[in-house]
């Protein structure tokens, strides 16, 4: 008996140890590595106790040979259970991985896949009074620079964190008043976060990261050159649109900060609207030069972009269209404007005026739609009529020129795509459509003919003489485009406020911009989210590994609710 | 064993999930006939590779796509992992030739059936054109995968003539028909290159085959070659015909965006909550929001399904001009100036289509600021067959928008203060005004009170609601009867009991120095009644009492010593103006709107005819209590 119990005791420990031994480990093949999984996280844990992530001891066969860890190559420890290898895989390839002592064999796939490092609950950055009171709404991200770059997170209320990706942890936290962060950028060392309000006194902060409490460096008043005002019904949800606030915010090599600070607001009846650039020293908050000189110009600074080594920046402005009505009789009035500046010095270099397409429009009004390689040779533009151009950053004559969205005219009915999202690489211009926006409002059920513009909804990308090179139709609205620093990647987050089921696809899709091909070639995959992606929350990391996209909830039509306020990490 | 059984007998039987792959030429389309719990789906080659694969955080859609390049004539193997861990299977083997690009013709546009997803060599679609009318075509060409030239040709019937088209089609006419072809280039996969062609149709050859067909032909920088067909029946129909088994059932204003109307709110109409005075700011509005919905409810009640656009013009009822302030914001619909909805009308069916309403209170003329500006519109509403530039069904309605009521606010100003003034009046000089009478009056005036009280208040209270909800607007002829008649024949008798009758000259001695009061007294004890009794007591019934109470107070004093038709006439009057005031309050204070008839109605007969006989009954009553009392 004593016998049995012996071997029933050894066949115990030697079953344990092997299957401890052989543990199951997956891999997800992603962009730029492979997530190592393993189900007995307490391996990792063992090995680590230092926490030191160059500790894991990782190596990989490739077809029988084996392969030394690059020394370049990075390990990020993510959890107890979950390792990421950095590594440039080969697709259709049998790969062996060892992790300390456990061991994988793995084919890997012909494409990457996508991988959710974590989500991060934008609730939990409130006070408990915040969320009793409404849930925190997402206005601004930000992602800093770097291997493991910081991410800052705003909401409407003021309330803004800044989080290690990775690791979901919290490193900073401040509300910076009752006031709508607009935009924010971290310094290139990510020592400094730069927020921009939009509030009554449109402020721009500068805080210390460096410290273990939020320290002020500087902050600048944009209302004393743009003015303040105070909305018509203060306790709107939209009431923040009429104060001032940065519409772009963008940081330089050297540690320069720029921002375009718009406010555009009604008073006696009349619309109003200033806008004002500037180039502040990041280290202290000296205005090192404005555009205009002699003081805001009355027009909407919609957007702006610069040249990797900052020093050429394009901006677009336009009269608004806050007024129903035939603007003006003045020739120029429904002008809009691209207008190229020497960022050093704020000179400005030319500017051209974009006439209305005067079939449909009385003039020209901008979204997201200018855009620069960043080696600063070129310059695209869209307008919202659905008209691209592409501009030698030299001369105001555009060398291309395309009607990519603008009317098409059936019946009498205009039919136009959205045309605002927009982005470059120093091979490719990038533009972006969206959705046809003559208003349809059916009865849920009732039918109608698919009347959208035959471009609609579709990324072009175009070589900077003008020729096409690829285009790829997307699945729904985009909602924003990102490029990262290497010009490999592109991210396009997609997503449209409906309750129908069957138009609910809330997602990001990744492109290689490297991969050679047509779209499909380039096209990687597209990540979904549960609840819808609004405008502008997606970003890219300066090495292409991280996106970050923020969710927020979307109520269907049989009133459940898909989706929370929340952040998604993925490689 | 047995709660195993029961257990395996009680278990819900799980649907199975019905899915279909579809190769295309970026990939597979799988569709789901039902709702399918699948969390992820995958594709593998033959070497068991993953080329594709979706993570579903919500149940997927109709209709997936998983995008990857796909070889001819390989097996591909799909596998759905559904919630619950378990997977399903399926190989399919993707298609040994496929004719990549596609060509649509698109009469009208839109309402086209791609033919790439079935990879169909042929497409036929119908279209309904109408009979000398004209019509926009648009082809289009889709790229498959690689760098073509296409030649395109297009055939039209002898009935359907190209009116307008762009330069790069070469005409050909043939026996019975007209050929378009161009050729062009397509540099990047899934490019679409179209053109619209307006077309104008004529009287048709019976024997002439009524279509449209195309050709496309793609040839491959490798010279690889691809054709595409696509037609178009054609059903030539006129006017007159589809208006037969088309048409409007009814417009409503204001609904909803889903079409659901309010019968709270006035019938078409707009409200403007205008400030009532220029220094203060008109409030800010979304000129992207619309500020209501009317909705078109259309009836087609043919059989096929008609495609049609539905549009409203706000326009001015004189000269027919668009109003700019009641357009849709320009940047947001292509400059258009009107508000349109596409909508599919399948036969035998009445859809719901709401179309929505802008206003803008400020706006530009020209560069400059304008308030909009109330007053009566119209709302001119058409319906298009989609593609067609000929209206089938035209009909128009009124746009009311209408402001703050000045008149209202101004008289009921008025009212409110005279009625202050003369409350304190009354609260000053109380004691002088009940020395004034006899006890015996006194108790008189209490004792016609009362009456009037249970004779006009209790009746009228009890059973009006119910004498509305029979007679309508109508119904104040009838309860005038009492409310008015039957009140100022009272009151009148009271008058000549106290203070006399005016024909008998031995009366008017007895009239006393200050005979005012009376009036004042029986509306104060009515108004005390009421509110006890009912709860009538309102600020709106104090109003009202109190400036009726001026009003006839003051016109009792002017004609007192005339005789009783002056007295009639000038009470007349008086009752008259209390029920002006009466709506006055109303609008102002419930927001209520009457129609202008009704007020005359109720201000010539209720208040002043039915005061006017009622002046002269009580005359009679009033001299028999007088001769009686002598």
């Amino acid at each position: 008996m004593k016998r049995i119990q012996f071997l029933s005791l050894l066949w115990l420990i030697i079953t344990l140890s092997l299957s401890v031994a052989m543990a199951d480990m997956s891999v997800t093949w992603v962009r730029t590595g492979v997530v190592l999984e393993t189900e007995h996280g307490v391996m990792l844990e063992t090995e680590n106790k230092s926490g030191v992530e160059g500790e894991i001891n990782i190596a990989f066969e490739t077809n029988g040979a084996a392969h030394e860890l690059d020394e370049a190559s990075a390990i990020h420890k993510l959890d107890a259970n979950r390792v990421f290898f950095q590594m440039a895989w080969q697709p259709n390839q049998n790969y062996q991985f060892h992790l300390n002592d456990n061991e994988t064999a793995a084919t890997s796939p012909l494409k990457p896949e996508p991988y959710l490092i974590r989500t991060v609950e934008l609730d939990g950055l409130l006070s408990l009074m915040e969320n009793l009171r409404q849930p925190a709404k997402p206005t601004a991200l930000a992602l800093g620079h770097g291997d493991i770059p910081p991410l800052a997170l705003a909401t409407d209320s003021g309330h803004l964190a800044v989080i290690q990706p990775l690791t979901g942890e919290i490193l900073w936290k401040i509300r910076i008043s009752e006031g709508y962060v607009r935009r924010m950028a971290f310094s290139r060392d990510n020592t400094q976060l730069y927020i921009g309000e939009q509030a009554a006194d449109g402020f721009i902060y500068c805080y210390d990261l460096t410290t273990d409490k939020p320290t002020l460096y500087w902050k600048y008043r944009t209302a004393d050159d743009v003015d303040t005002s105070t909305p018509s019904n203060p306790d709107s949800v939209y009431a923040w649109v009429s104060y001032p606030g940065p519409s772009c915010m963008r940081t330089l090599p050297n540690g320069d900060l720029l921002v375009a600070s718009v406010h555009s607001w009604t008073e006696n009846n009349t619309p109003l609207k200033k806008s004002q650039l500037y180039r502040f020293n990041g280290e202290t908050g000296d205005v090192i030069w404005k555009w205009p000189r002699e003081g805001a110009v009355p027009k909407i600074i919609r957007w702006f972009d610069v040249s990797a080594d900052g020093k050429t920046l394009a901006l677009l402005t336009d009269s608004g269209h806050n007024l129903q009505g035939s603007a003006t009789d003045e020739s120029d009035a429904g002008n809009g404007k691209l207008t190229v500046l020497n960022s050093e010095d704020g000179t400005e270099k030319w500017d051209v005026a974009i006439e209305p397409l005067r079939e449909y429009f009385t003039q020209v009004t901008f979204w997201r739609g200018v855009s620069m390689s960043p080696d600063g040779k070129y310059i695209n533009v869209t307008t919202d009529d659905g008209r691209a151009f592409i501009f030698n950053v030299n001369t105001s004559e555009p060398i291309w020129q395309e009607n990519l969205a603008t009317p098409l005219e059936v019946s009498g009915i205009p039919i136009i795509a959205t045309t605002g999202t927009i982005g470059a690489t120093d091979t490719a211009a990038f533009f972006v459509t969206g959705d046809t926006y003559i208003p349809y409002h059916l009865r849920k059920g009732a039918q109608k003919p698919s009347a959208g513009h035959p471009n609609r909804m579709t990324l072009f990308a175009y070589s900077w003489h003008g020729e096409k090179v690829w285009q790829w139709k997307l699945e729904n609205m985009p909602q924003g485009l990102r490029i990262d620093a290497k010009d490999r990647y592109a991210v396009l987050s997609v997503s449209k406020r409906t309750q129908d089921p069957n138009e609910s696809l809330h997602g990001v899709s990744v492109f290689d911009l490297t991969a050679e091909g047509n779209g499909l070639a380039k096209y990687l995959y597209t990540y979904r989210t549960e609840g819808q992606l609004t405008y502008d929350t997606l970003a890219i990391s300066d090495d292409g590994a991280l996106i970050v996209v923020v969710e927020v909830p979307i109520t269907m039509s049989d009133e459940t609710v898909r989706g929370k306020n929340r952040v998604h990490v993925l490689y | 064993m047995l709660v195993v059984l029961l257990s395996c007998a009680s278990a819900p039987k799980e649907e199975p999930i019905s899915w279909k792959v579809t190769f295309f030429s970026l990939g597979a389309k799988v569709q789901f006939e039902t709702t399918a719990p699948i969390q992820r789906l995958s594709a593998f080659n033959h070497d068991d590779v993953m080329v594709a694969q979706l993570h579903f955080p919500v149940p997927p859609r109709r209709t997936e796509s998983l995008y990857f390049q796909w070889n001819e004539g390989e097996t591909y193997r799909f596998e759905a992992t559904l919630s619950t861990g378990d997977s399903i299977v399926q190989n399919v083997t993707a298609p040994r030739t496929y004719t990549q690009g596609n060509l649509e013709i698109a009469l009208p546009y839109g309402a086209a059936i791609e033919s790439d997803l079935g990879n169909a060599s042929g497409n036929d679609q119908k279209a309904l054109v109408l009979h000398e009318s004209e019509m926009t075509a648009t082809v289009l060409v889709t790229n498959g995968n690689v760098p073509t030239t296409f030649d395109l040709e297009l055939c039209l019937p002898s009935s359907v003539t190209a009116v307008r088209f762009s330069d790069d089609w070469k005409p050909e006419t043939m026996e019975t028909k007209t050929c378009l072809s161009t050729t062009n280039r397509l540099s990047v996969a899934s490019e679409v290159w179209y053109r619209e062609l307006v077309l104008r149709t004529s009287t048709a050859n019976p024997s002439d085959r009524q279509e449209i067909s195309g050709t496309v032909r793609f040839t491959t920088d490798a010279g690889q070659i691809w054709e595409q067909h696509a037609t178009v029946q054609l059903r030539i129909a006129t006017i007159s015909d589809i208006a037969e088994y088309l048409s409007i059932e009814s417009i409503e204003m204001p609904t909803d965006a889903m079409g659901t109307a309010d019968p709270k709110q006035r019938e078409d109409t707009i409200y403007y909550p205008r400030p009532l005075f220029s220094w203060l700011q008109t409030p800010q509005t979304n000129a992207f929001e619309p500020v209501t919905y009317q909705t078109v409810r259309l009836r087609n009640g043919g059989e096929e399904t008609i495609h049609v656009v539905v549009s409203s013009t706000n326009t001015d009822t004189k000269s027919g001009e668009t109003i700019s302030f009641l357009a849709p914001p320009e940047t947001a619909n292509g400059g258009m100036t009107r508000s349109v909805a596409f909508a599919s009308l399948p036969g035998g069916t009445v859809t719901e289509i709401p179309l929505p309403i802008y206003f803008h209170p400020v706006y530009l003329n020209q560069g400059k600021i304008e308030q909009a500006i109330p007053g009566e519109y119209k709302r001119d509403v058409t319906v298009k067959v989609w593609g067609s530039d000929a209206t089938i069904l035209r009909e128009q309605r009124p746009l009311h928008l209408i402001v703050p009521n000045q008149q209202a606010l101004f008289v009921s100003l008025l009212a409110i203060i005279s009625s202050c003034i003369g409350l304190v009046i009354v609260l000053r000089f109380h004691e002088r005004l009940f020395a004034g009478f006899t006890t015996k009056h006194l108790i008189v005036i209490a004792l016609f009170s009362t009456t009037v009280f249970v004779a006009v208040m209790v009746p009228s209270t009890l059973f009006l609601n119910l004498v509305h909800a029979i007679l309508g607007p109508v119904s104040v002829l009838l309860t005038g009867l009492i409310n008015e008649t039957l009140y100022y024949a009272l009151l009148t008798a009271l008058l000549i009991y106290i203070t006399g009758d005016p024909r008998n000259t031995e009366s008017t001695n007895h009239v006393r120095a200050k005979g005012s009061g009376i009036i004042l007294l029986v509306s104060a004890v009515r108004l005390l009644l009421g509110g006890v009794t009912f709860g009538l007591f309102t600020p709106m019934a104090i109003v009202y009492t109190g400036t009726s109470v001026l009003l006839l107070e003051t016109g009792f004093l002017l004609v007192r010593h005339r005789n009783l038709l002056v007295w009639a006439v000038v009470l007349g009057i008086c009752d008259a103006l209390s029920v002006y005031v009466d709506f006055q309050l109303s609008i102002l204070f419930y927001r209520l709107f009457y129609a202008d008839w009704y007020i005359v109605l109720r201000i010539l007969i209720e208040g002043f005819v039915y005061t006017f006989i009622g002046v002269l009954l009580g005359a009679r009553l009033g001299r028999g209590l007088w001769r009686v009392a002598e």
